[in-house]
This record gives C-alpha cells, structure tokens and sequence, in this order.
C-alpha cells in the first residue's frame, strides 16, 4: 500500500472512530445534540477524505469532475454540521447567521448539481501530475465556474460565524471555558479557510495542487479529540472529588443526624446515605423502594403521608412533613421523623426525582408537646381564675332557676294536699319546673365547658351563637354592675374555624376588664359589636370607661402586665396567645365614646 | 276585696315571679305579681295592705331603692327581701332599712312562707296600732285648750295644788278641769288616762319597727 492511501484511509478511520464515539454519546444522551452534530461532521470529513484520494487517484478529467461533483455533498454537510457543532457546543452564535449559512450551503449544492461538471469547473480539461508522498497524484486544469466565488462566500461565511460565536463564548466565559472557545474557534476557522483559499487558486488556474480539505478538517477532529480527552480527565476526576463528598455528606449528616435520600420516582427506586437508611427505617444492603419507608410509618400519619406524596407527584416542588415511627406498642417512646425535599420534574413535565433530607425530631417534638401542655394548663388556669370573678353572678343564675322550681315544687305539694285543686294551674306549674330546669342545666353546661381542661379542639364556630352564649354567661354580671351590655352582630356572618372555649374565654376576659374600666364611672356601656371585612371576622369590646393610652397599648398583653392591686395580669396575655393560636390579631385602641377598643381579628373558615 | 291576705311580688325573673307566685297562692294569699318598682308603685293603692316580697337584685331600680320608694309614698308593708347573691353588705343594709326578712332564693319554701306570714301579722299588727293611736288622739282632741294644758301637767305627775300654782287658777278650778277631762276621755283611773296619752304620743307604728 502506498502512502498516499495509508494516510487518506487513516484519516477516514479516525473520523469514523471518533464520529461513532460522539454518535453514541448522544443516543445516551439525547440533550447532547453538538455531539450529534460532531458526529454528523466526522462522518461527513470520512466522506471527504474517500473523495479526495479518488479524486487524486483520478485517470480522466471526466472521472475527475464527476467526484468532485459529488464530493461536494459532504463538504456541504461538513461545514453546516461544523457550524451547528460549534452553536450547540460553545452555546453561542447568532441564530439568524446559522440559518443563513445553512441556506447559502444549500444554495452552492444546488447550483453545484445544476453546473455542467460541478461549482468550481465548467470543464475539467486535463489532468496532471502532482508529487505527494513520494507519488505522482492526479490535480485538476479547467475552465473555471462563474459560480467558483459563491462557494468561497458560503466558507467564510461559515468562518465569520463560527469567528463569532467563539468570540462571544471568549467574552463571556473565563479560564478554561475561554481557552475552549479560542481552540475551537481557530482550528474550525483555520480548517474552512486555509482550503477555501487553496481550492479557489486551484480552480482559477493560479495554482495546482490537491483539496487537502481532509487534512484540514483533520484538525478539527483532532482538537475536538482533545477536548474530548480532557473531558474524560475531568469525568474522573469528577467522580473522585464526589466520592469524596459524598464521604464528608455522610460524615456531616452524622453528625447532625441528617440524612439525605432521593426517590427516582419512575423506577420506584429509593437511595440514602448511610444516616438516611437509619431514619427512614431502611435495613439490609438494598435497592430500596417507597414501600420500604411507607411500612415504617405510623397509621395514624400514614395516609397523610401518601396523601403528599400524591400532591408531590402531581405539583412538583417543594414539601415538608412530619411522621411517627410505627411503634413497637403502648408505653413505648414514639419516635418522630422530620423530612423536607423538593421534586424536580423532567422533560417530559412530570416529577421524576424527589430529593430530600430526614430528620430525627422525636426531642424536637417532645419540647413541643410540653410547651403546647404547659400553655394549656395556663389557659385553663386563666378561665377558672376569670370563672372565680364570675362566682357571686353564676350563684344568681343558678339559684334563681333552682329557688323557682323548689317554690313551685312546694306550692304542686300544697294544691294536691287542698280539697278542691284547679288541674290547669298544676299544669301550669310542671311546664314551670320543666322551664327552669332546663334554664338551670343550661348554666351548668355552660360552666362546665369553661371549667374542663382539654386540648384545643378545632371546628367551625357559628359567630352569632358565640356571642349569644358570652351574653348568657355575663347578663347578670352586667346588671349586678350597673352597666349596659348589648350585642350586634350582623346577620349572615361566615363561620369562623377554632375551639368556640377558646375564643369565649378571649370574649368573656375582654368583657370582664370593660366592665373593671367602667367601675365608678357615671356612664357605664359595653357593646361587643361584630363586623366582617375581606375574609375575616372582627370582635370587638368596646366600652365608655377611662381607655387605655397609646403608650399602653402593647404593654397590656404582656404578661403579668395589671393596673389591679388584686390582679394577675395573665388575662390579656392568654387572650393573645389564644388568639394567635387562631391565626388572627389583638390589639387595643379607642372607642368612639373615648373608652377603650379591643380588636380581635380572625380569619374566616374555608369552606371544606 | 278579698278576704286573703295580699301579698305583692315583686320580681324581674319571670320564672322566679311565677314560682313565688304559685307558692303563694296555693298556701292562700291573695297574690299581685310585679316585674320591677315602678309597676309595683303605679299598682298599689294608698296605705296598701299585705306585705312585699321582692327580688333584690333588679335591674334599673334595686329592691332597696324600690324600699325607700313605698316609705316616700307612704306605704307602710313590711318588705320579705329574696336574693340570689346573699352578699353581705345589701342584706346589712336592707335589714336596717327595715326589712321583715332576707332569704336566699334557694331557701326552703317553708322559710318563705314563714316569712310571709310574719310580715302579715307585723302589718296587721301595726295597722290595729295605728288605729287605736288615731282614735286615742281623735279622744285628746275634744278637750279644751285649758284642759289639755292641766292634763300635760297631770302626765307629768304634777300635784293639783301646783298645777293651779303654774297656770295662775284656783286648785278648786284644777278640781274641776280633772273630772272634766276624766268624763270627755271616759277614764276611770289616772293610769287609764296616762295609758291613752301615751298611745297617742308614741310615734307611729308599723313603719320603722325595729331601727331605732
């Protein structure tokens, strides 16, 4: 074999190698289109190289001519796939350049097809001999192709975009982006021009010489083979530096009893770090799936769970949520998990991957659960102080009903005991008792929802019973003090969400300190007046006493913060915590009368 | 009018009203509801008889405020006081103000209508008082002023001889002024006499019996 052939073919095989390696990189990964297009080149330069060296092995003009004509395919494809290659890889260069430049290239095959021998000769009208490695290779004479010029233009114009799209990649990027974008851009540059110039002096009879358009593209396929090598150095080094990392998560999450996990939703396959595995219940080497973690789950959370999960998968983003471990039975301690993650969605816009962290929160909850016994056992402790002020009216209302049904009892006795007894006044009588009774468990219902000691109990709470019932517990309270006490409330109020205890005790405190302000005053009113505005519902109390002065205005639900000589000062308090409890406001100014306004916001229900 | 005894109740709760008042009516009292001072007030005729049961605690005019109405309008009832409360301080003030009783609300029936009887007979009582005290100064009223002078010395202890001494008359005309006034009163002795002076002076009955 001569040389000629060797180096020719050795060319078309490197091409073919890398193009193959490049093809593949893209099957796996089909959001890598510049390797597509890296690929698409190679194959075509392979192409080129198996023209040129029957175009140099060529014995006649006509032979000749009709290669080139044909080998002007690949050179095409060549230079457009180079000029897409160097879009996609740098990621820069103008859109509208690349399209153009693609048409121009279409333009010059055309009219190539449409020559009588091809775009660069009208006629190739003999052949000579030209020494190449120690052989004699065929080089063209003719006449040349009007249309010679616009296949050089569509070259450089090639150049001019891939000049620039280096250029822009070169501004933009720094260190070894930079040194990319200056290898790149000069080798697919030098590799258009340098031919283009030769074959234009070839085909105008100013020179004779061999394309060499292979040898060219040659070094685009070689620097592109190198940054291909550094890519690999990097790929391990990559690899290296996060097992590393992966090492000091591990450590780290140790320590900070985190773990980390991520969920490959479409293959239901579940990964964690060493810490990870430990919280989320995970035993044995593994692969995991949801399941494996839904077992450990309590019942009570676990439909929660899976509810969010659904939610995840259908929305994306992120999440948190909380679970107990499933116990090992009563009296044992309950363990609690914390974990918050993200879903990331894929091309195809579902949710493919779900990252996140778990955490051990079983102390975390246990504070929590005292704090939330210790506020309870304080706003017990506030309602059954404020009952203690209520008791000299709660005896009225009781004994009243009581005294009524014993004096109606003893007159039933009497009229039986009597010879002549009207049946209608007996009648009149039992429906009396019956009344009174009922008046009298009404109280005594109504203490005992103030008095019991219960954890807040959410629901949905009718305003105008609420209210009616803080006025049914504090009417006689009123008119032992001498004071006025009314209502408005609005019809058609919407239904607000929270424990009607709770927020009776907030009432019934505000009410109880309005009367307090009106102690020795001549004009004595308290007006507990309802209004809804923009999705939530305002209560306030507002009476004719002294007010309180802005400079209070915060300091009043402090705690311990009283103007009594005999007071706690933990009223107001638990009205705020209780109110905030609701996910509503409190807070004090004046009343129309000059007397204080305190404002309870809360928001409305949504409805279910 | 009925031969039963009237008894004005006076209460705000309904219930509590209707009850006293069923009790007071089949133990046979003759019962007038009320449901506060001013309906009591505007309801009752002059120098009413009975007795009040009323409701401390009311709302507008209190049991001690509707009290020192009736004594302003001269009504003269005793007063049974009922509270649901029992606070110590209204009850000192009512008992000084003359009330006939004080009971709880939840007191036993019996209580009450012991009460009320009590009140009863103490109006009775007072009003046979204030009847016999009318006619005794309806008596003094006949004599002269002459003879009501001699008489004042006379209730005094004042011997004849004196009482001529300190009016400037003869003794025989003290004599004589004596058995005029024994024979207007219709006496028989000098300690008939101070009885129906006395009965006559003493500041009405019934109304303030135990305050002074």
């Amino acid at each position: 074999m001569d040389w000629v052939t060797f180096v020719w073919a050795s060319m078309a095989a490197t091409c073919l190698t890398l193009a193959l390696v490049q093809f593949l990189v893209w099957y796996r990964d089909r959001a890598a289109q510049a390797s597509l297009w890296f690929a698409v080149a190679a194959v075509a330069v392979a192409a080129i190289a198996a023209g040129e060296l029957r175009l140099m092995r060529s014995a006649t003009p006509a032979e000749f001519g009709l290669v080139q004509r044909w080998t002007h395919v690949p050179v095409g494809v060549a230079l457009v796939a180079l000029a897409w290659f160097v879009h996609q890889y740098l990621g820069t260069g103008r859109r509208w350049l690349l399209w153009t430049l693609t048409a121009g290239r279409g333009l010059v095959l055309g009219l190539n097809f449409a020559s009588p021998t091809s775009v660069n000769f009208q006629a190739v009208t003999e052949l000579r001999g030209y020494p190449l490695l120690g052989q004699l290779v065929s080089v063209p004479v003719g006449e040349p192709s009007p249309w010679a010029g616009v296949a050089a233009a569509s070259s450089v114009l090639v150049a001019v975009f891939v000049t620039d799209a280096a250029v822009a990649a070169w501004r933009r990027a720094s260190g070894r982006d930079r040194e990319r974008a200056v290898l790149l851009g000069a080798a697919v540059v030098a590799a258009i021009l340098l031919p283009t110039a030769n074959g234009l002096l070839v085909h105008l009879g100013f020179w004779s010489a061999p394309y060499f358009i292979a040898v060219a593209f040659m070094a685009v396929v070689l620097a592109m083979a190198y940054e291909l090598s550094r890519d690999l150095l990097q790929v391990a080094s990559l690899a290296r530096d996060l097992r590393t990392s992966q090492a000091r998560l591990d450590l780290a999450g140790r320590a900070a009893n985190v773990g980390l996990f991520t969920w490959d939703v479409g293959a239901d396959r579940l990964w964690a770090t060493a810490e990870g595995q430990r919280l989320l219940g995970l035993a044995g080497p593994g692969p995991f799936a949801l399941g494996d973690v839904l077992a450990t789950i309590d019942a009570q959370d676990r439909p929660g769970f899976e509810a969010l999960l659904g939610d995840v998968r259908a929305g994306g983003g992120d999440f948190s949520c909380q679970y107990r471990v499933a116990g090992a039975g009563a009296g044992t301690v309950t363990f609690w998990r914390g974990v918050r993650g993200q879903a990331e969605r894929g091309p195809g816009g579902g949710v493919q991957l779900v990252r996140g962290v778990v955490l051990d929160i079983t102390e975390r909850r246990r504070a929590e659960c005292e704090r939330e016994a210790l506020r309870e056992e304080l706003v017990h402790a506030g309602r059954v102080t404020m009952l203690g002020q209520l008791v000299a009216t709660l005896t009225h209302d009781l004994s009243q009903p009581l005294g009524a049904i014993r004096r109606n009892a003893e007159a039933a006795g009497l009229l039986l005991g009597a010879p002549a007894t009207d049946p209608g006044e007996l009648r009149e009588i039992v429906a009396d008792i019956r009344r009174d009774g009922a008046r009298a468990a009404a109280v005594v219902t109504r203490l005992r929802a103030l008095m019991l000691r219960r954890p807040m109990q959410a629901r949905e709470i009718d305003v105008t019973a609420l209210v009616a019932e803080v006025m049914a517990l504090l009417q006689s309270e009123a008119d032992r003090r001498r004071v006025r006490l009314e209502a408005v409330v609005p019809a058609g109020l919407p239904a607000l969400r929270g424990d009607p205890v709770h927020l009776q005790q907030v009432l019934v405190n505000l009410v109880m300190n309005a009367f307090d302000a009106l102690e020795g005053r001549a004009d004595r009113r308290v007006t507990v007046a309802v209004g809804e505005q923009g999705g939530e519902v305002e209560l306030a109390v507002l009476d004719t006493g002294p007010g309180v002065p802005d400079w209070l205005a915060e300091r009043v639900f402090e705690p311990f913060f009283t103007t009594r000589p005999d007071g706690m000062g933990m009223g107001l308090a638990i009205c705020r915590t209780l109110v905030d409890a609701h996910g509503g406001r409190i807070r004090v100014d004046r009343s129309v009368d000059g007397g204080a306004a305190i404002r309870v916001v809360l928001p409305v229900a949504m409805p279910s | 009018m009925s031969a039963a005894p009237a008894v004005y109740v006076v209460d705000d709760d309904p219930g509590s009203r209707r009850a006293t008042g069923h009790l007071l009516r089949a133990a046979g009292f003759g019962v007038h509801l009320h449901d506060g001072g001013a309906a009591l007030l505007a309801a009752l005729p002059a120098d009413a008889a009975g007795c009040v049961v009323m409701d401390l605690d009311m709302p507008g005019m209190d049991g001690l405020a509707v009290q020192a109405a009736l004594a302003e309008a001269g009504q003269r009832m005793p007063v049974v006081f009922l509270t649901g409360r029992g606070d110590i301080p209204s009850s000192v003030r009512a008992m000084r103000a003359g009330a006939e009783d004080f009971l709880e609300k939840t007191a036993s029936p019996d209580l009450l209508l012991a009460a009320v009887r009590r009140a009863l007979a103490r109006d009775a009582e007072a009003r046979a008082g204030r009847a016999g005290q009318a006619a005794a100064r309806a008596r003094l009223a006949r004599l002269s002023a002459r003879e009501q002078e001699v008489l004042a010395q006379l209730v005094q202890g004042v011997r004849n001889k004196q009482i001529a001494g300190a009016l400037g008359i003869g003794e025989r005309t003290v004599k004589l002024h004596r058995s005029a006034i024994t024979a207007k009163l219709q006496v028989r002795s000098l300690a008939e006499l101070l009885d129906l002076v006395r009965l006559a002076d003493a500041p009405p009955p019934g109304a303030f019996p135990k305050g002074n």
